[in-house]
Parts: C-alpha cells; structure tokens; sequence
C-alpha cells in the first residue's frame, strides 16, 4: 500500500494516463503538482489524487507570501533544496511538509537542518527520476547526493519519503520497487517500506485535519460558535 | 564447488511503446548491474532470462540469493530500453519455478 507524493505532470489529460499505471501498480493514490482544485480527491475506486504545491521562491519572503497564500488549498507544500536561508526556514515552519533534495544543485541537507526539520515534523522528499534517467557517473553522482542526504537525515531522526517525481506514467513505481530502490539509497527494508507507505499516509492524515474547517491549530479546534445553538 | 542457491523472480515490464525483446531486456539489466555494483557482483549474480512474454511483458528471471537485492535494484532503476519507457514491476519471488505459480 503505497501512496506516491510526487508526480509533477504537466498536463490535466495525463492524469487518467497516471491513474491507469497507478491503479496497475497497487498503489492508492498519487500527489499532483497544480492540475487540480481540491487538496483530496477521489478519482477511482482505491485511487485518490491530492493537490500538491512546489514553493520556488528564492527568498524567505517569497515563499512565506506563496505559503500564505496556498497552504489552505494543498494538500502537500513542498520546498526544493535551493537556498540555505529557505531550507531552514522551511525546516521549522509547520506549513511545509515536505523538503525535496536537488541533486543538480550543490545545497546539501546539513546535519542542523535535518535536526531542525524533525522538531518541525517537515520530511526530506527523495525523488527517484533523476536515477532513472541517467546513467553511469552522472546516476553515481545523483546517487552520492541521495545517501548523503537520507543518511544525515537519518542520523537527526529526520523522516524520509520516496517520491517518483515523474513525469511521464512509466516513471511511476510499484511500492516494492520503490522499496528496493530505498535500500539502495541506504535505507533498511522496514524503513524503505514505511518511506513510501505509512510515512506518506501519516503527512495526508495529518494535513486532512489540518483543513477542515474548525482547526485553529493542533489539539484545539472549533466545535461550536459563540451564536450557534 | 559451493552450490549457491537461486531464487526466480516473478515480474511485470510495463512499456509504454514497441515489444521489448528479452534479449534488450537482459542486455539493459546486465549494463544496470554491472553499472551499479561493479563487475564482480555482476558475474556473481548469475544473472538469467528463464522465461518472457514480449507482449504482456511478464516473466521469470534467476539470480543467486546473495544478488537478488541488487538484481531487483538493477532492474526497477531502467528508465527506459532503446527508447522505449519502461517501468520493471517485481512481482514475487520465490525458491522455485513452481513457487511463483502458487
């Protein structure tokens, strides 16, 4: 049972495209960047879709007016290992559930970063594309990036999610795949598994509550307005 | 000689384009292999095609028990084969032939 929280598909007709390969690979529902209105929504029969948001602002202000902006309508909000200044800003913020490593850029996740994040409750994202497209020194290189940054989050009890980052269907993965795919980037099985099952869950689960109406933040909630009866 | 065990594993080639032959397919996971854990482990694996359906794109392939990890990772890291998209599905694996039909 697996939930992938990172399909960046560029277009509203490729969403049946990937909930046909989803739905083959078992898994039960998929995060999209920006095709879709509501943060979750059931698509088929097993199959959900929730909206996701990649903030790419360059400075904090940037992003802080972009969370402020989008938080309320996605489900996921992800921020990209660009600057320092904004990974450590966005590793305490409570809003952003997600920090997807870059391994084109030279930004490692620091060892303060990821303590940072897990007392933020915000999750490294390792998306597998890059691996997937490339090949000798340039894969090794990626794959360097990967164990560097899941072994330091690791160390700081930082949780870590595996995303497929595709865009195209046949980027998408079957949960044990993705698995295998995990230990390969230094996680045991039992880690691997829950980095792409119970892991991903738990961020929905958390969020769901998050939206709905009455939330003020966690453990207090609105039951009941001052003139309703 | 020590007799290493084997173990077959059940999968599923998802493609998104022309057949795939199992020569191709074999040739991609050998090349991953070799790429990703270095000629030795490679030979080690005893890396074999038993049986493909070039349309439905299932099969069964045999490895050693020591390489089968890294024989599933060789396999599900291929992006594509000779241009064509693919996604490497394993699904189950198993000590004999006769285990992956149970």
């Amino acid at each position: 049972m697996s939930f992938d929280l990172g399909v960046l598909a560029t277009d509203v007709t490729e969403i049946d495209a990937f909930s046909d390969m989803a739905s083959k690979l078992g898994l039960i529902g998929f995060a999209i960047v920006g095709l879709q209105s509501e943060p979750l929504n059931t698509v088929r029969e097993n199959l959900q879709l929730c909206n996701r948001v990649i903030l790419r602002g360059k400075s904090i202000n940037s992003v802080r007016t972009q969370i402020e902006k989008t938080r309320r309508k996605a489900m996921i909000v992800s921020v990209p290992f660009r600057s320092i200044d904004v990974v450590n800003w966005a590793a305490e913020d409570k809003r952003v559930d997600l920090l997807t490593v870059d391994p084109t850029q030279d930004i490692r996740l620091r060892d303060t970063t990821a303590r940072l994040a897990s007392a933020g409750n915000t999750y490294l994202e390792i998306q597998i594309a890059p691996l997937l497209k490339s090949s000798g020194l340039t894969r090794s290189k990626i794959l360097k990036s990967y164990r560097e940054s899941v072994s330091t989050a690791m160390d700081a009890e930082m949780d870590v999610v595996l995303t497929s980052g595709a865009i195209h269907p046949m980027g998408l993965r079957s949960s044990v795949a993705m698995a295998h795919i995990g230990i390969l980037l230094g996680m045991d099985r039992a880690y691997a598994d829950s980095a792409i099952g119970s892991l991903p869950l738990s961020i929905i689960e958390r969020n769901m509550k998050k939206l709905q109406p009455g939330f003020v933040s966690n453990g207090v909630e609105v039951l009941q307005k001052g003139d309703e009866k | 000689m020590k007799k290493v065990r084997r173990r077959y594993l059940l999968f599923k080639l998802h493609r998104d384009g022309p057949v795939i032959e199992d020569k191709q397919l074999s040739l991609t996971i050998w090349k991953s292999l070799l790429s990703l854990f270095g000629e030795i482990q490679a030979a080690d694996s005893k890396l074999y095609i038993i049986d493909y359906n070039e349309s439905t794109g299932e099969g069964i392939l045999q490895c050693t028990l020591p390489s089968l990890q890294q024989v599933i990772a060789a396999a599900v890291v291929i992006g594509e084969i000779n241009g064509t998209a693919v996604s490497f599905e394993p699904k189950k694996t198993s000590g004999t032939i006769k285990g992956l039909h149970r």
